[in-house]
This record gives C-alpha cells, structure tokens and sequence, in this order.
C-alpha cells in the first residue's frame, strides 16, 4: 500500500494540469480558426455578386447625383411657375385647341370629315369647314360640342365629289343655335 | 516563474529519467540523484549541502528556514537538477508528527480531511493548529472505524523552504517524510504486519503498520551526535524501539509484528542490525537501496534513493 503524503502540491499534477488547459485552449483555437477559415470561404464565394451588387449600386448613385444636380429646388419650381403665370397672362385667352379637336374627334360622326378649323380666343369662337354627305351630323355636333352655339354659315357643294361642304361657327354665348 | 514552467513542460526531452532524492536534517541536506540508462540505474550526483544553522531548532526563526532551502535551492540550481527532473524532498521523522485517527465517518473531500486532522492535532495532542502545514489520507476502515493517517509539520517550514526553492525556479515534486518514503519503497511493498526502523546519520525512527500494510505509527528521534556510535547509544536505541513495538502490540487485539526492516545511511546501520537482533525475537532484515544502483557509494541515506525510485 503506497502512502502519498507530501505537504506541497504534486508538481506533476500541476504540469499535467497546465499541458491539459494548453491542450483545451489549443482545441478551442483550431475550432476557432477553422470558424474563420470556414467563414472566410463562404465570403469569398460571394465576393463576385458583392461585387456586382456595388457596381449596381454605384450606377444608381451616379444617376442619383444627376438627378440631385438637374433637380430644381423649391425656391426655383416656384419661380418658374410664376414665370409661367406672367406670360399666360400676357397671352391670349381661349380654349385649349387639342382639347377642342379632341371633343370634336368624339361627336363627329362617321362620313363627316373635319376639313379647317381657324379658333379665335379673343372671340372664343371657332369656324369649322366639315364635308359630309348629308347634314345628320349637325344634331350631335350640337349636342356634343364643348360651345354653347353653333351656327351654319355656308352650305355648298364642290366641283367634284358627292359630300357637302358645310361651314359652321362655334361661338361662345347664350343665343340658340341657328341650325 | 514562467521559464521555469516552460523548462519542466520540456524535462521528458532534456534528461528522461533522471530523479533527484533529497534528505534534509539538522546539519544539512543530502541530495542523490539518480540516472536511467540502459535499463539500469546510475548514481549521477551525491553530495551533502551543509547548513549554516540548524533549521529544525526551536529556536530558528524563518530566517534559517529560509537560509536552509536557498542554500539547498542554490546547489540544485549548480547542478542543475530539479529543473528538468523531478525533486523529491524528504522532512527527517523527529520534525513530522505522524499519527492515525479513528473516527466514526470519513471527511469526504481532501481539504475536509486535511482540516479535521489539524483538528485532532490540536484536540489531542496540543499542537499549535495555527502555525501547522497538515495532510491527511483516508486509510480505509478497520474494525467498523474509519482511520485517517495525518501528518503535520511546522508551517514556517513549509512556507520557508517552498519560497527559498521557488525563488530558483525549482518546484518540488514532493516535500514528504522520509520513513513514509522509505516504506513506499520496500520491497513487496513490506509485508503484513511489519516495522521499519531507519537509522540515519542525525536521527532515527520506528515505523509500524498493520496486516492491511497500513501506517499506524511514527515515532522519530534525534541523535545525539552524528553518527558517533557507541553500543550503549546502539542498545539504546534498541531498547527504545523494543518498547515502542511492544506497547503498539498490545493497544491493540490481533496487533503484531511480523517483519522488522532496518534502512538508512548510517555506516552503523548494519551494527546496528545486529545488535537488534541479539535482542528481538524476529530477525530483522537490513535493506540495502543502494544495490539497485550500478556504481553506489557509502553513506547515502536510504530515503534518498526511496525517492529517486518514487519519481
């Protein structure tokens, strides 16, 4: 029967319990750097669409720094705007003519076929020349015309050809037409 | 303190196998080393470091406690041992106060049983539990008793001799007790039933244990000159011993003797047998360590080549 009895610590024990926590820690760096190797594959492997995706995004800061430069701010929107004010102003006054040729594309019927049309804002009246081959297309020309009087002012017929030649006035004001 | 460290991590590369045993006593410390090579052993180092002053006096104070391990730290650093090899060191039996305790249940952790031995130390044998290094170890049980072998010793001692060592980058393996030392190492591990007497130059001691071989008692004394023999000194001690072995038989029922070993250094060690066995009815065995070594030399104490064979 072996009797251990020292009245220091075994330095044995000490060293085997050095070379033991060593041994620990070493095991806990190699998972450590086998993390990062690990880690670091993985964020290789995406570097090229990082890569892309950086590109992309410098392209979009590009247009962005166009866009902020051609951007007017506030101060100048409201100068512009109240440029356009003036010079409407100083314009004549009237109806917006493509708004008015749109109106008319909607209520002429078919086999009419708008020829001239001169429009006056001063007056706010329009003369029309429309060939046709017969009158129907008054009535809805009347109901659907954005004036509120419509006058006939020349029927004719030309040299060649079946249709009509109708002139017709469109004019502001509260008379009842004259068809 | 971290060299030192690194330079024991590499021992097992620089000297594999190399075992230093180291004896302190009142004069000094006698220091062997000993050397595996081709499977044999080879005394590598003998010497005997003097101290200036007795260290196991009452009177010493920390001082010579201190001066003593730096004079025995120095010659281990010269020679370089106990930096790649393990140190045993070996406290004399007078300066250890050993003894077994019978207790009803054992203490289950180590610290537990080393503060329950201070304890009993202190409870029964008065000793100043304050200033004592204690340790202890579970024997077993006997008889239904579970019995705790303790030992203690001055903790100045202790405290003295680790910082003088640690202060040359030398942590010893062990810092144990030379009869327990010497046990350890008897060959067939002693028998049943036996008794160790060592006979060194500055002390002597008796040690006896049980039929399970376990410790039950320690008796050491000082010389009273070094080795300066005489028959009366001799018989003496043999008186001494004799009634030491007699008074254990008998506390006890199936208590006996049945093997007396006599070991140590002394050159009157085997006089020494003798003259024991003219008195005893066992015949007493001298065992001679320094057989197991290729080239011994004369006079080292037993205990030192005990702890070269333990490391």
């Amino acid at each position: 029967m072996k009797i251990e009895i020292s009245f220091v610590s075994p330095v044995e024990n000490t060293i085997a319990r050095l070379v033991l926590g060593c041994a620990a820690a070493g095991l806990a760096l190699l998972i450590l750097a086998l993390a990062i190797c690990w880690s670091w594959l993985r964020l290789r492997a995406e570097i090229p669409e990082l890569r892309q995706q950086a590109s992309e995004l410098q392209r979009r800061q590009a247009d962005f720094d166009v866009a902020a430069r051609t951007l007017k701010n506030a101060a100048e929107l409201n100068d512009i705007r109240r440029r356009i004010g003036e010079l409407n102003g100083l314009a004549p006054g009237g109806r917006d003519i493509s708004e008015l040729l749109a109106a008319l594309e909607n209520v002429m019927p078919a086999g009419a076929v708008l020829k001239s049309m001169r429009y006056s804002g001063d007056q706010d009246e329009a003369v029309l020349e429309v060939e046709s081959t017969d009158a129907a297309f008054l009535p809805a020309l009347e109901k659907g015309n954005p004036f509120p009087r419509l006058t006939l002012l020349k029927q004719s017929k030309p040299e060649r050809g079946a249709a009509m030649l109708y002139e017709i006035r469109l004019s502001g004001g509260t008379d009842e037409p004259d068809v | 303190m971290l060299q030192a460290l690194i330079e024991r991590l590499l021992r097992p590369v620089h000297n594999p196998g190399e075992r230093t045993g180291v004896l302190l006593d009142r004069g000094g410390a006698w220091i062997a080393g000993v050397a595996a090579a081709e499977g044999e052993l080879r005394l590598a180092l003998n010497r005997r470091v003097p101290f200036k002053r007795n260290p196991f006096s009452e009177e010493a104070g920390r001082e010579a406690i201190v001066a003593a391990g730096t004079a025995l730290a120095e010659f281990l650093r010269s020679a370089d041992a106990g930096r790649y090899n393990p140190v045993r060191i070996a406290l004399p039996d007078p300066a250890v106060n050993l003894a077994v305790f019978e207790l009803d249940a054992m203490p289950k952790t180590r610290r537990e049983r080393d503060e329950l031995a201070r304890w009993l130390f202190k409870k029964e044998l008065y000793l100043d539990a304050d200033n004592l290094a204690c340790v202890a170890r579970d024997l077993g049980a006997d008889g239904g008793r579970k019995l705790l072998l303790a030992a203690a010793v001055a903790g100045a001692w202790t405290d003295g001799i680790g910082h003088a060592l640690r202060g040359f980058g030398i942590f010893p393996a062990a810092l144990g007790v030379s009869a327990i030392s010497v046990f350890n190492a008897l060959p067939g591990g002693g028998g049943r039933n036996g008794a160790l007497l060592s006979f060194e130059n500055d002390f002597w001691s008796l040690l006896l244990w049980d039929e399970a071989m376990r410790p039950r008692l320690l008796r050491g004394y000082w010389r009273e000159q070094a080795d300066a023999v005489t028959d009366p000194e001799l018989r003496g001690i043999v008186s001494e011993a004799e009634r030491l072995i007699t008074s254990y038989v008998r506390a006890g029922s199936g208590r006996r003797i049945e093997k007396i070993y006599v070991a140590g250094g002394a050159p009157s060690a085997r006089r020494f047998v003798g003259l024991l066995n003219e008195r005893l009815s066992e015949e007493a065995a001298y065992v001679d360590f320094s057989g197991r070594c290729r080239d011994p030399a004369a006079g080292i104490p037993a205990c030192c080549y005990a702890l070269c064979g333990e490391a």
